[in-house]
């Protein structure tokens, strides 16, 4: 969400010849011919509205919207749905069959305003997921108690006063000792009384547009990271935990994932209009931002993108977790390919992800819709200001992973949206795609294709924190392995269902499943049928089915 | 208060003018304005007085009353050299005002300057190159690129005035022929022949423009993209060691180096792109 055009010179204004307009981005790359597929929405009874904090979408505070969260609150075994909202969140719970009731009120949520994002894990591994809902002013941790949730932030000993802006956030173990951490980004300094109006300053106007203010011009952040000290106590420990963050980021959507295949788990923040965040797992109990050296920092062409959502994807099958981002308007969205031992190279033009640049991407999330053993992506898109009109609305955008390149089709209702989790609502083994939108209700997607087989597994940890987050599955199917992870956050603001899901062509089932435990230790479940979505316990192999 | 009072006194034009004036060269534009449009209505038929009103006028951000004060001067001494200089460097400070304007993001508020300055010196090439800036800087392109080409049929051998749509090529018929004629005219100019190649997206012309100027680095940089690997490393080595503080290079020699697996050679390319891309 940046201001591109006067950012990026061309280049003859580089050399301090040019004396004319400077580079925006064109966007082109390979082609590949895809099979036909459609997004269909779906009514699912999901009705409340978005709002705004102050009812307005006059400052960045609103323009961020707001992440959703797919999980099962009440352990029925049906994905529930949370929603992070300006003024209260929002809690549905999934009746059976992919119908909704909301039960928000009695819930445990309370109302404040200018909620951001949301994700989900076990922090205290007694069997029910909580919550870590961000916000401006200061994030909320709710344990969940057999379905009710209390606000233990205080409790918790983390700060419940304040003006951060905080936006993604993820549960991580990054130390390994089987309580799940906390990763929380921030976006930019900002105080309401400060805000400044539309036109006030150069960061407030956008090709000729008077607009509001930012994110240039306020100042920038940097990630909070909260170590879980046992007994609901978290400690922020970013002073000695994160080396090489110096704060110079506007931090937006977190995704964690071992992108070394060291057996711990890295973060990746997503930054607007700054430099993106890598952190590297030292196996010490630190991490380092590795991003600049490792090439996953800048665009293609050395420029600060604007990085809204991301998503760790095995892209090309070789085991190794590559980074995808959404990206603003002129920009495309990013794909940085992992060559190993700390090493990406963007291929966002070779693989044909370079093809759109007219969307602004939020929500990410990363779906084989063809069950065709390749990685697919469904991006959530809207602009961010209201000043367009109509314009800031946008369709969303599905990218077909054919092999080493992509094709991209634009489809679905234009909306300004923002957060996109995904999560099987129905229970028929194929991910539905839930999508908020600004100032609107939710909308629920299925992206309707010619599938092959699949099957799902659904991982609880004993030793290793009981969400399993931070489990990498491998599944091995006619000769090709396939690499997924069990993840909290990710997306923008936002939290995926964390149960992992497998396309397996033709094939009737799966030849080999292995998972590597949060914890290190790997077990190895043999063949499994496809058509099914496995419940697997750490240590007892698989202790139920469900077939589809 | 000191304009009240002197209102209140009823001063001369010539004081007036002297208060305008004064108060121009402060920096307090607004003070100027109502004191020299207090000169002109006591003393209508004084050229200098209309000249130092348009100054004020422009100052303040009324572009269309400035130009109707300069319009006034002319009417009044239309052989006066003073008026004629007077109205050149209003047409120059038209231009830098916009230029202001522009430096500060407020491209609505330039253009509008500059639509006002077009009208009424419309024979300035550098007024409608910066009137397509301004459009640029809004979204529009086709707008910009006819502002630019106006200003290239005003003065069809200025060279800066052709790198103006550097980024807005390919840019069509128009102004390809355009193009053509003036590479052709300056067949020793390596902008004439990038500017030509980024038309036509021919890499020849890219190669062209290096042969004859090796220090022109755009060729350089935009001819790496059409090469192979090898070469475009190469080009793009040369590139930043004429041009040791261009990020984007560096940038891009890190992508080819990484694509041709010497990690090192990255690293230090991605870390001195870093350093020269600076803080937010």
């Amino acid at each position: 969400m940046r201001l591109l055009v006067w950012l990026l010179p061309g280049l003859l204004l580089a050399q301090g010849m040019g004396s004319g307009p400077r580079a925006g981005k064109k966007a082109g790359g390979p082609k590949v011919a895809a099979p036909a597929f459609s997004l269909r929405e779906l009514p699912m009874g999901l009705t409340a509205k978005h709002r705004y904090g102050d009812g307005t979408s006059r400052y960045i505070l609103s323009m961020t919207g707001n992440g959703v969260a797919a999980f099962d609150f009440d352990n029925d075994g049906a994905v529930d749905l949370l929603f992070a909202d300006g003024v209260a969140p929002v809690l549905y719970r999934n009746t059976g069959a992919g119908k909704f009731e909301d039960v928000s009120t009695g819930s445990g949520f309370a109302p404040r305003p200018w909620g951001q994002g949301v994700c989900a894990g076990d922090f205290d591994n007694d069997g029910w997921t909580d919550v870590l809902m961000t916000y401006y002013g200061a994030s909320r941790l709710y344990r969940n108690v057999e379905g009710r949730f209390h606000d233990v932030t205080a409790a918790a000993g983390m700060p419940g006063e304040g003006k951060r802006f905080s936006t993604g956030c993820a549960f991580v173990d990054y130390d390994r000792d089987g309580r799940l951490d906390l990763v929380v980004a921030n976006y930019v300094g900002f105080d309401l009384a400060n805000a400044g109006k539309p036109g006030a300053t150069k960061y407030c106007t956008w090709l000729g547009l008077e607009v509001f203010c930012g994110p240039r011009g306020f100042p920038t952040d940097r990630p909070i990271l909260y170590r879980n000290e046992g007994a609901g106590k978290f400690k922020d420990v970013t002073e000695q935990a994160l080396k090489g963050v110096e704060g110079l980021h506007y931090g937006l959507g977190v995704v964690v994932s071992d992108f070394d295949g060291d057996g711990w788990t890295d973060i990746y923040i997503a930054c607007d209009s700054t430099p993106g965040i890598l952190l590297r797992n030292n196996r010490d109990g630190t991490l380092t931002d590795v991003a600049v050296e490792a090439g996953a920092a800048y665009g293609a062409n050395g420029e600060e993108l604007g990085s809204m959502g991301v998503a760790a994807v095995d892209v090309d099958g070789d085991g190794r977790m590559d980074l995808v981002k959404t990206n603003f308007i002129d920009e495309t969205p990013s794909l940085y390919r992992n060559l190993g031992d700390w090493f990406f190279v963007d291929a966002t033009e070779e693989t044909g992800l370079g093809s759109d640049a007219t969307a602004v991407g939020w929500g990410l999330g990363v779906m084989d819709w063809d069950r065709d053993g390749r990685s697919d992506l469904v991006m959530a898109n809207g602009h961010i200001y209201p000043e367009l009109g109509a314009a800031q609305k946008q369709a969303k955008s599905l990218y077909w992973n054919g092999g080493g390149v992509f094709a991209t089709a634009r489809a679905g209702t234009p909306m300004a949206s923002r957060g996109l989790a995904l999560g099987d609502l129905d229970g028929d083994g194929v991910e539905e795609i839930v999508v908020t939108n600004l100032g609107a209700g939710p909308a629920v997607y299925r992206v309707e294709a010619k599938r092959g087989n699949g099957l799902g597994l659904r991982l609880e940890g004993t030793k290793s924190n009981r969400s399993a987050i931070g489990a990498r599955v491998r599944v091995t199917v006619g000769g090709k392995t396939l690499t997924e992870e069990v993840r909290s956050g990710g997306s923008y603001a936002s939290q995926h269902d964390f149960a992992v899901y497998f396309g397996l062509g033709e094939a009737a089932g799966a030849d080999r499943v292995e998972i590597r435990w949060p914890n290190g230790e790997s077990e190895a479940l043999g063949k499994l049928a496809a058509g099914a979505l496995y419940r697997v316990k750490e240590g007892s192999g698989v202790v139920a089915k469900k077939v589809w | 208060m000191v304009m009240v009072l002197a209102l209140f006194l009823q001063i001369g034009a010539e004081e007036w003018l002297a208060k305008g004036l004064g108060a121009l060269k402060a920096g307090h534009a607004s003070e100027a304005r109502i004191a020299l449009e207090e000169a002109v209505r006591q003393a209508p038929g004084q050229p200098v007085m209309w000249l130092a009103v348009a100054e004020a006028r422009l100052r303040t951000g009324a572009a269309a009353e400035a130009v109707s004060a300069m319009d006034q001067a002319g009417r009044l001494a239309p052989g006066s050299t003073m008026v004629q200089r007077g109205r050149t460097m209003f047409a120059r400070r038209m231009g830098e005002t916009a230029q202001g304007l522009l430096d500060a993001r407020q491209e609505k508020r330039a253009e509008a300057v500059l639509q006002e300055a077009v009208k009424a010196y419309p024979a300035e090439p550098e007024l409608w190159r910066l009137l397509g800036l301004a459009m640029y800087a809004q979204g529009r392109n086709a707008d910009a690129v006819a502002a630019f080409v106006k200003a290239i049929d005003l003065a069809p051998e200025e060279e800066t005035l052709y790198a103006g749509l550097e980024t807005l090529l390919p840019a069509g018929k128009e102004v390809e022929h355009r193009l053509a004629g003036y590479a052709a005219r300056h067949a020793g100019s390596a902008m004439g022949w990038y500017l030509l190649g980024l038309e036509r997206g021919d890499a020849a012309l890219f190669e062209k423009a290096w042969a004859l100027d090796a220090k022109f680095w755009p060729a350089a940089f935009a001819l790496h993209r059409s090469v192979a690997q090898g070469r475009a490393v190469a080009l793009l080595e040369r590139v930043v060691e004429l041009n040791p503080e261009y990020g984007p290079a560096y940038y891009a020699l890190a992508q080819l180096y990484a694509k041709a697996g010497q990690r090192e050679k990255a690293l230090a390319a991605r870390k001195r792109h870093h350093a020269l891309a600076g803080a937010p």
